[in-house]
């Protein structure tokens, strides 16, 4: 079992695990950790539909036209499929606050960021737009029906929210204790700061105050320290009292 | 030891050790469908042979057991038989009704030949019926009272205990 796969199978809030998979990827170097998502299941789950090869996705990565050919799979797919059922998404999220995209282009470039929005249940925490796995495809096709059909970004969300829950957005609400994950960190980014800065004052100032050098006659607050030092200078340099004689003379 | 290093470090790890406590052995998937308690997302959608279709609308008036399977899928082998014997224990007051996600025809036919036919098999193409009803891997059952309501959900292959439990409560549902 991976890292990754290990503490995704944890019921931790996102934020923990978004601050875990940042401490695994990044700063211990376990990043990139190619399971299938089958892996990660904890027993008894059953299993997810399989995916593309692995090569797909690296093609995918390599060459970019790839993807607009995938794209234009998927829309194949999508006019060969059945329609959306109109009365049903309206009866979940209202009738559509939008007007169509005019052009395929605008149609398309919509479709990709509303599924860039959307986690793809089966995946490891990839979104549907990024993921080649047939599940993914099919909600990319949702999400591009729904889009042609004028329902607007929040509503397409509120739709896959109402059948796969909160899980299915990628970036939580902010409302109650999600606000914890929009704040935290910038909360936890201002504390660092405030704690960094004040160490460098404090150093700052203390390296001022290790270059001054007491003058012959300075004396410490402290009585008793006073005293002590008076004694030391007697016993160093012979003055009486420890007084220095000059200021005795000009005393 | 330093007490300002000491609750420094109680501060960062108390509240870790606490969301561990509290997460181990609650299992993330397991999530309570949103879909419980809410009228179950329509569908219509033609048997594997093209003959028949079913829709949700038609279901009406009796309740129903909604199975998403696949021939890929191990588990579903074993909840094949479950089922099949499920229909032929409630057949007369439940109706059992398999969609079939992602899959083929033909490997469908040789799969229901195999291990054999109980109850409807249907397709849906696209995946518009199994992202209407949320669902993220197969198998997965939704138990839905005869009014179209969603009672329960289950994911995972069902034991027999499980879907009697299940049945049991579609049957005692208001």
């Amino acid at each position: 079992m991976t890292t990754r796969a290990f503490f995704s199978g944890l019921a931790l809030p996102c934020w923990v695990r978004m601050l875990l998979a940042l401490a695994a990827a990044g700063w211990i170097g376990l990043g990139a950790v190619p399971a299938h998502a089958n892996d990660a299941l904890p027993p008894g789950h059953p299993p997810l539909p399989p995916e593309h090869p692995p090569v797909a996705a690296a093609e995918e990565a390599l060459d970019p036209g790839a993807a607009a050919v995938l794209d234009q799979a998927a829309a194949r797919a999508a006019q060969a499929g059945r329609p959306v059922d109109r009365a049903f998404v309206v009866s979940v999220v209202g009738e559509p606050e939008d007007v169509p995209p005019a052009t395929a282009e605008a149609l398309e470039e919509k479709t990709h960021a509303i599924a860039s929005l959307l986690r793809c249940p089966v995946c490891q925490g990839s979104a549907v737009a990024d993921s080649p796995s047939s599940t993914a495809v099919n909600m990319k096709n949702e999400v591009r029906d729904l889009v042609a059909l004028g329902f607007s970004r929040e509503q397409v969300l509120r739709y896959f929210e109402a059948s796969y829950g909160q899980f299915v957005r990628m970036e939580p609400k902010a409302e109650g204790i999600n606000w914890l994950v929009w704040l935290l960190p910038g909360a936890l980014f201002v504390g660092g700061l405030a704690v960094v800065g004040a160490k460098l004052r404090r150093s700052a100032l203390q390296a001022a105050a290790d270059e001054r050098v007491p003058a012959r006659d300075e004396l410490p607050e402290d009585p008793a320290l006073a005293d002590a030092v008076r004694r030391v200078r007697e016993l160093a340099y012979g003055w009486p009292g420890g007084v220095p004689p000059r200021a005795k003379g000009e005393g | 030891v330093n007490k300002k290093i000491l609750f420094g470090g109680l501060l960062i790890v108390l509240p870790l050790v606490a969301l561990f406590a509290v997460s181990f052995g609650n299992d993330p998937h397991a999530v309570r469908s949103p879909l419980v308690g809410r009228q179950a997302p329509p569908f219509s959608l033609v048997d594997v042979d093209g003959r028949e279709t079913i829709s949700l609308a038609s279901l009406r008036g009796k309740p129903a057991v909604v199975n998403f399977w696949a021939t890929w899928c191990q588990p579903c082998k074993a909840e094949h038989g479950v089922l099949t014997r499920g229909a032929q224990t409630f057949g007369d007051r439940v109706q059992f009704v398999g969609i079939v996600y992602e899959d083929e025809p033909a490997a469908i036919n040789a799969f229901l030949d195999r291990y054999g036919r109980g109850y409807p098999a249907l397709m849906d193409d696209g995946g518009k019926t199994a992202i209407a009803y949320g669902v993220s891997g197969v198998p997965e059952t939704f138990f839905i009272d005869a009014n179209g309501t969603i009672v329960s959900k289950f994911a995972g292959p069902l034991s027999p205990d499980a879907l009697a439990m299940h049945v049991r409560q579609l049957l005692e549902a208001p």
